[in-house]
């Protein structure tokens, strides 16, 4: 979760034979292992500062990164760590959306609209698992593709319900005495703890035995199958958490938009997602946030200045692919271990250590 | 449960097992009884059906027909997972561990197989305290104590064998199939891996896959011969190497002239 060792041990510095200079750098070197506090705390206050004093349209760029970046993050932990690939999880956020300006359209309370929205993503998800946990590798890519076109098809083409082309506008927001999400700030608070949350929870799970266990299935599930693991729960268990954040993503999605249409659903919508996950690094949680936080620039404020934003992007996913197969997270990492090989070079005490 | 007149029920026991692959006999009519406790090795030239045997006793594999019992049970139906439940642990020929992960990791996986902490999601790994323990413990037995944050994929050969049957030791089988611990190994490997398997506990069931009989002397006591799918002798080692077929089928038929009719030309094993 850290970019470096939290380790902050300040050994002897060598003597003798290290000049000034060499000694300066160590130090310096040494302060940076403990920037990873200071890095993160000033992200968050950028975040916070953009979200509290930002014009309408950078708060809504900023929580639209946020939206994305749930759904990124929720994509990585079935694909970065099950290596379960979805290519249908626009699909799923379309659900959360759908789930809850249908029912509002349909004279239900806010709460109870939002009620239905999750439970509509969370049914849907115990429902397709059953099917989704069969395949595996390529196999799993074309099923989940098919279920996102599916469900693409249905918000296009069920027009009684979903007002086909013209999408479904949220004209109100829940509320609760004080706590009104209509009013922006509120909304804006409301997305970024949700997106803390959300972020807490799957770091948390990626640590447990339970995220061990999905590195063991994509690393070699027979053999964890030998060791007493009935596999296809876990990735069962996996697979509807995935699908319940992202459908989380959905909701606040349309909370933050005010209209879903069927384009948040369609093909080039799942590509994104993955995209944003390659880019900000497979397996990382942390890297699909950032994934989503330069894919969404690039399509919201790139595309104003330059027509073939597209062309921008997809050469910056290339350089990355190439040349970090970890992608923007895995820069950071090898920063950090290049640091801590300096480090173990320039002062001997250190090693054994760090 | 079946009634075993005389006793206790043999540790693992197979009864009358087939299993074919499009018409093709991999496995023929195998029945063996290994007592618990026993150092078992099972014999056989390559395409002997030695790993297809293996794979219907831990699971991986269904037979066509037959059945396979654990301690008097039966567990012909039973899913690898629930075998492991049981006590019944195995380890590859084809070494299959973990390679993105650390030993540290590979080993943590093992040792939570068998408990319901497999599920926890809230609580980090590494704070499970006794289980790390363990898998340094299990590490150090196998001299893998300085390698618990390499990754898998860069230990040596010879490491990574040792770590395929560290897994299989984490989950304290009462039966431990072994499937070649030393393919591949440099004769101080081999020593090494030797002393490991020799110094295993003694109510430990040992069924281990051979097609070196250099290696099984002195770790099993008694051996079935297996070849073309079928059993062709059991016994005490030493039955099985002055037994005369055993001698003409698989250690190169001494003294038949060149004549192997019954031998496949790959079946002379690896020296």
């Amino acid at each position: 979760m850290s970019a470096g060792p939290a380790e902050t041990g300040t050994g002897p510095l060598p003597g003798g034979r290290a000049g000034p200079a060499a000694r300066a750098t160590l130090a310096v070197l040494r302060r940076s292992r403990r920037l990873t506090g200071p890095v993160a705390g000033a992200a968050a206050g950028v975040l916070l500062l953009l979200l509290l004093h930002g014009n309408g349209f950078t708060s809504t760029l900023v929580l639209d990164m946020l939206v994305y970046a749930i759904a990124a993050m929720s994509l990585d932990f079935l694909g970065g760590y099950a290596g379960l690939i979805s290519l249908g999880q626009a699909g799923f956020l379309g659900v959360g959306a759908y789930g809850v300006a249908i029912a509002e359209a349909h004279f239900f309370s806010p709460w109870a609209a939002v009620a239905i929205g999750l439970g509509a993503v969370l049914a849907l998800g115990l429902a397709l698992g059953i099917v989704a946990v069969r395949v595996k590798r390529i196999s799993f890519v074309i099923i989940t593709l098919a279920m996102g076109q599916v469900l693409w098809g249905l918000a296009y083409q069920w027009v009684g319900l979903s007002e086909g082309d013209n999408g479904i506008a949220l004209a109100t927001l829940p509320s609760l005495g004080p706590f009104d999400l209509n009013d922006p700030l509120t909304l804006r608070m409301t997305v970024l703890a949700v997106f803390a949350v959300v972020a807490l929870l799957l770091v948390t799970f990626v640590h447990s035995p339970f995220g061990l266990s999905l590195r063991g299935v994509r690393a070699n599930e027979t053999r964890l199958a030998a060791l007493g693991y009935r596999t296809g729960l876990h990735r069962y268990l996996a697979w509807v958490i995935a699908v319940f954040f992202t459908g989380v993503a959905g909701v606040l999605y349309v909370f933050v938009n005010q209209l879903i249409s069927p384009t948040t659903m369609a093909f080039s919508a799942n590509g994104l997602l993955v995209l944003m996950v390659v880019l900000g690094g497979l397996g990382s949680i942390w890297g699909p946030a950032l994934g989503a936080v330069v894919i969404v620039l690039f399509q919201q404020e790139l595309s104003i200045y330059l027509a073939r934003w597209q062309t921008v992007m997809g050469l910056t996913l290339i350089a990355v692919v190439l040349f970090s197969p970890g992608g923007l997270w895995g820069l950071v990492r090898a920063a950090g271990r290049r640091r801590d090989a300096l480090i173990a070079r320039l002062d001997p005490h250190s090693r054994g250590t760090s | 449960m079946t009634a075993w007149p005389g006793g206790d029920p043999p540790a693992l026991a197979a009864e009358r097992l087939c299993r074919g692959f499009r018409g093709v006999t991999a496995v023929a009519d195998v029945s063996l009884r290994v007592a618990s406790g026993a150092r078992f090795g099972i014999i056989g030239p390559n395409g002997a059906g030695k790993t297809t045997l293996f794979n219907l006793l831990s699971g991986e594999l269904r037979p066509t027909t037959g059945s396979v019992a654990l301690f008097g049970r039966d567990i012909t139906r039973l899913p690898p997972c629930r075998r492991v439940a049981l006590g019944l642990g195995r380890t590859f020929q084809i070494t299959r561990i973990f390679s993105d992960l650390t030993v540290l990791e590979n080993l943590t996986l093992a040792l939570h197989g068998l408990s319901r902490s497999k599920l926890s999601l809230l609580r980090p790994w590494r704070s499970y305290r006794a289980v790390t323990a363990e898998a340094a413990d299990l590490a150090a037995r196998f001299g893998l104590a300085r390698r618990l944050d390499t990754r898998a994929s860069e230990l040596s050969h010879g490491e990574v064998r040792e770590l395929e049957v560290l897994l299989a030791l984490a989950l304290k089988p009462r039966v431990l199939l072994l499937d070649e611990p030393a393919a591949g190994l440099s004769p101080a490997e081999r020593v090494d891996i030797q002393a490991l398997l020799t110094s295993l506990p003694a109510e430990l069931t040992l069924i281990m896959i051979e097609h070196d009989i250099d290696v099984l002397r002195g770790v099993v006591d008694s051996a079935a011969v297996l070849h073309l799918g079928a059993l062709v002798a059991q016994g005490s080692m030493r039955e099985i190497q002055n037994d005369d077929r055993v001698r003409e089928l698989y250690l190169g038929g001494a003294g038949t002239g060149g004549d192997k009719p019954a031998v496949p030309p790959q079946a002379g094993g690896q020296p």
